[in-house]
């Protein structure tokens, strides 16, 4: 984190804060953010930016300190932590100009994966400094191993474009040299220069905001305010920890599958919760490797402070007061905190992970505001075609969603992100328009849900047709042993499955793993199917009337109903049969008490 | 063309002047560089272009690079735009679509002022240990050129006489070895610095007019001279069909085609009929296969023919694009070396009916790389080396081709073992001719050489070279030269790879190349029996070699040619 220097934000001393003041300050400096997510989202060429919106905005003040951020991707908000403060000090805060952007994505330094790159300046008023301005997208590709960058790759060398803070923009204008650098490792050059573009614009318009916020407030007022918005998120946070019960809150887990070896890879966590601290420890996950991961030191971090902060009050605002809380232990080397030169693609995928442990970890101190297992991993699907026409090479990614986990009152939603990926769906639609490619089937996958008292959500199954191209696709993904766990007596969801040409004669028909490049020829197919989440309670106990709806709505079918759920469905009528389903339920509680 | 008189003695201190500022820019290059590859096997390049960007004078370094600047550097500065540059700037370039060769070929161009008056370019190019991308040295089995390192077009990397930071810092950190690449490149830059300084002084002392003058006589010159060297060559359609032996991917040789006109208008170069371009290690660029052309236009000629811009344009090639010997974007390129100089074995190949005693028969006629890194334990530094093994040249009309050396317009030099050993984490536990690899001949092609790498730690390495199907041809009835053999040694076992992999290796684990033999010229039962005997006494062919192939007894016991036995073998054909 940041240090403080000397000339920074105050405590807010003796000056008076305005609770109304306050508030409208405090939003404000949220809607700096959230008008430059509108305009990166507005000017972005790529699906994956200007429509899955995956890429985030915040304000931090002149001391690198994170004090306001757009309803964006918590997995980046978390990672800029580090990543702002890192890259000012290595490029040097003497070196920049008013009208300068620096670029950065260095893994090493306080960064997430290549693919997402922040674009990030200083805003001045009448010469003086007064924060920082940064976006963050993720492009669709930025060159290396695989079209959209993803792969199972053994070292940062081969992940694509590797950027240290260096200027972008220079006193407003582009840094043509370096844009064209950058630009020639990059397969989607029209579409991520646009993308760039709207970086840059996003930062002007948060500038600019934030230029007329100091000049209507004044200097000294404004800093108030923004160390009051710190203070007072700083008080909250430690009143939401302590109202956490104390102690040591752990648990293990693992990844199914690395790309390369049958071992899984191995996490732990060891969450202690003592009056208004709360410490993560890590001590016990596998040493990193030579393969798709690797979360780097700010990707946990962003793990961490999103789990705890889902814990807080809804309306708590999330800045330098809420993230200095969270203390982590991560062990240089490992997968939770790789080190130069390991490959960190799959960073997100471990990291999600742990998110998932991380509840897991507190279910049994806080059993009503913990779900089940979700989906649990990014499920990155990403691929290439090079158009025959106008040889463009196009590049697509996108995450895909599953089944979130069941919770003690309710559902899992069905065919959802999870924890901090907040990405949207691409519609099918646009990216049959944009390139060269069908989306067969989109559908719920039936019967994947983990049963439970409250089920969880089901999986979905995106297939990808390429009719006329040769394609390059990836998948990156997990959980190709074992589905989502469910608790207190849930079952686990389906696990996920990648085939490629489903359907076809067993001689064309295979499975693929879940981290994998597959060069595809023209009429290929490749099922992106996703798991389903865990269960919450024992299945025997849900409403039979709520098993009914599922089966009606094609969700569950009717057969699982009664094997799993003990409901019984009349075929005809459609109307619950109450005594065979007393019975069947009966007939399950029994077996599963003699087991 | 001029008017004004030409001073003989003039022409000839000017014409060498410009050569040696090329020369003195190789030496700053060398002096300065940190790598193995660039200090001490001399894998780079050194030139002079003209403000028109016409080629005036070359440092005797890689014939590869030479004749590919022609197309690189006027195109890299015609994409920055020459209004752009100014005294003290150095353009910084490799891109393969732009006019560039494989992305280790880093070309670092720097414009040169008299005055305010722009005189000239000068251009260095290094092969750079490493660029990044898939392996350690950037060499592997690649699909496309987005796997293979960094691609950089035209970017000013010097600013003014000042180093751009940004630019340098961006370049570095896709590289692995990132302490002896950035001494290589403040070299490139020592050495562009160094070519300018000397043209100055040459202005200096005959003022620009002369200069100028002079440059257009020297081309001129070269253009007359050139003419009629061209003129002296036989007049013709001369055709040859090879390939590649595989492509790291698939099985599947790689056709390469190529037809020579000779005529009243000149040489022209056809490479039409080879094959597509591939998604493998095996495509060249245009500059590439250019540079193969006038590699071997160059050899038929004298000698003291000077290779400038007057030389430069009777080199015609035709190479259709989307094939292996003109790629498109977004083919990779790390083998297009490979491509390029087997291209070259084929152009001696069909001229050789027609010029016999011009041409050498079969070569290794591959660059025959060896790529690895890893991680020193000892310094903790990522490390990368590279380095191209020789192998045995073709034999000629009136001699053999020479042991375990570079084929065509690749000039590199050896890495004594004693260097690498003390820089790099590895050991060469054998170091050797191959005996019996020779194609025989009457003179024989030469042998192939072994090299054995034991690794200590755990290493990456790749091999991109070639000739593990079949061995170079021979001519007027020699024989084809051994084939290559790449292999790991793993407790003592021996498991034969591919020619285009990279492999994982464990501590101790060896990596052994033998390289190809040239092939023969003429048929080996002619060859002269006291040559036998001397390639046996040196144990470079066995006594049963030398009995079967060539049909000379040689008594074991006594050490002597067997005569009687030797001319019962050779009456028998």
């Amino acid at each position: 984190m940041a240090a403080s220097e000397t000339g920074g934000n105050t405590d807010g001393g003796s000056q008076i804060t305005d609770p109304i003041q306050f508030e409208v300050v405090r939003s404000a400096l949220t809607q700096v953010a959230e008008e430059m997510a509108a305009a990166l989202r507005r000017s972005a060429y790529s699906t994956n930016v200007k429509t899955r919106q995956d890429f985030s905005c915040a304000f931090f003040d002149r001391n690198g300190r994170p004090i306001s951020q757009a309803f964006t991707q918590p997995v980046h908000l978390g990672s800029f932590v580090e990543l702002i403060p890192t890259s000012i000090k290595t490029y040097g805060v003497e070196n920049l100009d008013p009208g300068d952007m620096l670029v950065v994505n260095n893994p090493f330094g306080g960064g997430s994966h290549l693919n997402d790159v922040t674009v990030f300046g200083p805003v001045h008023h009448n010469g003086e400094l007064v924060g920082y301005v940064a976006s963050l997208a993720h492009h669709v590709d930025v060159g290396g191993g695989a079209p959209a960058s993803i792969g199972p790759f053994q070292e940062i060398f081969q992940e694509g474009i590797i950027i240290p803070p260096v200027k972008l923009v220079k006193k407003g204008e582009m840094n043509e040299d370096v844009f064209k650098l950058i630009l020639a490792q990059i397969r989607s050059k029209r579409v991520t220069t646009g993308d760039f573009r709207a970086q840059v614009a996003a930062n002007t318009v948060g500038a600019r905001r934030l230029v007329d916020l100091v000049e209507k407030y004044g200097v000294a007022d404004f800093d108030h305010y923004v160390a009051a918005v710190v203070d007072y998120t700083d008080r909250r946070t430690r009143a939401e920890i302590a109202n956490i019960p104390d102690g040591v809150y752990g648990t293990t887990g693992f990844l199914d599958y690395d790309g390369f070896s049958d071992k899984v890879v191995n996490l732990k966590v060891e969450i202690t919760v003592k009056g208004e601290t709360v410490f993560f420890d890590f001590d016990g996950c596998d040493p990193q490797r030579r393969a798709p991961v690797n979360s780097t030191k700010a990707m946990t971090f962003s793990a961490c402070a999103y789990a705890l902060r889902a814990l807080m009050a809804p309306d708590m605002p999330v800045n330098e007061g809420f993230y200095r809380h969270i203390k982590m232990n991560a062990k240089p080397g490992t997968v939770v905190h790789a080190v130069h030169p390991a490959p960190v693609v799959g960073g997100w995928e471990t990291q999600v992970r742990i998110n998932d442990m991380l509840f897991k970890a507190f279910a049994p101190g806080m059993p009503t505001k913990i779900a089940a297992s979700t989906k649990a991993m990014m499920a990155q699907a990403g691929f290439g075609i090079i158009d025959s026409e106008n040889g463009e090479y196009h590049c697509n990614y996108e995450a895909l969603a599953g089944g979130y986990g069941a919770r003690a009152t309710s559902d899992g939603p069905d065919a959802v992100q999870q924890h901090g990926q907040n990405t949207e769906n691409a519609p099918v639609e646009e990216v049959e328009s944009h390139f060269p490619m069908r989306v067969s089937r989109l559908s719920l996958i039936e019967d994947s849900e983990g049963p439970g008292k409250f089920r969880g959500g089901l999986g979905m199954r995106r297939d990808y047709h390429f009719p006329n191209d040769p394609a390059t696709f990836t998948v990156l993904s997990d959980r190709d042993l074992v589905g989502p766990q469910g608790i207190f007596g849930g079952m686990a969801g389906r696990k996920a499955y990648y085939i490629l040409n489903p359907g076809s004669p067993t001689e064309e028909q295979s499975e693929l793993t879940s981290k994998c490049v597959v060069e595809l020829k023209p009429g290929d197919t490749v099922s992106f199917q996703t798991p389903g989440g865990g269960g919450y309670g024992p299945p025997e106990e849900r409403e039979p009337a709520a098993v009914l709806k599922d089966v009606v709505g094609g969700k569950i079918s009717r057969q699982r109903a009664r094997d799993l759920y003990g409901v019984v469905i009349d075929e005809e009528t459609n109307v619950v049969d109450e005594s065979a389903t007393t019975k069947a339920r009966t007939e399950l509680t029994s077996s599963r008490n003699s087991n | 063309m001029t008017t004004s008189a030409v001073d003989p003695i003039k022409f000839e201190v000017i014409r060498n002047a410009l050569t040696q500022a090329a020369e003195e820019m190789a030496i700053a290059l060398r002096r300065s560089a940190y790598s193995t590859n660039v200090k001490t096997r001399q894998d780079f390049s050194c030139a002079f272009f003209d403000k028109d960007l016409r080629s005036v004078a070359q440092a005797f370094t890689q014939p590869v690079h030479l004749g590919s600047f022609v197309r690189h550097v006027p195109i890299a500065v015609k994409r920055y735009g020459p209004e752009n540059l100014g005294p003290g700037d150095m353009i910084l370039s490799n891109d393969p679509y732009g006019g560039g060769v494989h992305l280790n070929d880093i070309s670092l161009i720097g414009p040169v002022y008299y005055g305010d008056r722009l005189v000239g370019y000068t251009a260095c190019l290094a092969h750079h240990v490493d660029v990044g991308g898939g392996a350690p040295a950037s060499v592997g089995a690649f699909r496309e050129v987005f796997q293979e390192g960094i691609i950089i077009p035209p970017i000013k990397f010097v600013n003014k006489g000042v180093l751009d930071d940004d630019l340098f810092r961006l370049v570095l950190s896709q590289i692995r070895s990132k302490r002896e690449t950035s001494g290589d490149f403040r070299a490139q830059i020592a050495s562009n610095r160094t070519g300018a300084l000397r043209i100055i002084e040459i202005i200096d002392r005959y003022g620009i007019d002369e200069f100028e003058h002079y440059i257009d006589e020297i081309i001129e010159y070269t253009d007359r001279r050139t003419r009629v060297e061209v003129a002296k060559l036989p007049k013709g359609v001369f055709t040859a069909e090879g390939f590649v032996d595989n492509d790291g991917f698939t099985d599947e040789v790689v056709k390469l085609a190529v037809k020579i006109t000779i005529d009243d208008d000149g040489v022209r170069f056809d490479t039409t009929g080879s094959d597509p371009q591939r998604r493998a290690p095996v495509n060249s660029t245009f500059a590439q296969t250019y540079s193969a052309c006038a590699y071997a236009l160059r050899a038929l000629m004298d000698r003291d023919l000077p290779v400038n811009d007057g030389f430069y344009r009777y080199v015609h090639v035709e190479a259709p694009e989307g094939t292996v010997t003109n790629c498109v974007h977004p083919a990779p390129v790390v083998g297009g070396w490979e491509t390029h100089v087997r291209l070259n074995d084929l152009i001696f190949e069909a001229l050789s009916p027609a010029m016999p005693d011009a041409v050498c028969a079969g070569t290794k006629s591959m660059q025959c790389h060896a790529g690895f890194g890893g991680e020193n334990h000892e310094t903790g530094e990522y490390y990368c080396f590279l380095e191209t093994l020789a192998g045995g040249y073709g034999g000629r009309s009136t001699s053999d081709g020479p042991d375990a050396v570079q084929s065509h317009g690749q000039n590199t030099e050896n890495a004594p073992i004693e260097e690498t050993e003390s820089n790099y984490p590895v050991r060469i536990t054998r170091y050797e001719l191959v005996p019996d690899s020779e194609g025989p001949g009457e003179f024989r092609g030469g042998l192939g050489l072994r090299r054995d790498y034991m690794f200590p730690e755990e290493a990456t390495f790749t091999i991109l070279a070639d000739r593990d199907k079949f061995g170079p041809r021979g001519l007027f009835d020699g024989e084809h030269g051994g084939k290559s053999v790449y292999a790991v040694i793993k407790d003592g076992n021996e498991e034969h790879l591919s020619s285009k992999t990279t492999v994982q290796l464990q501590p101790g684990e060896i990596i052994s190349y033998r390289t190809s033999g040239g092939g023969g010229y003429g048929s080996p039962f002619k060859r002269d029996p006291q040559a036998i005997f001397e390639d046996v006494s040196q144990g470079k062919i066995s006594h049963d070699r030398a009995r079967e192939r060539y049909g000379v007894e040689i008594d074991p016991e006594t050490n002597q040619i067997n005569e009687k036995a030797t001319k019962e073998l050779r009456s028998g054909c």
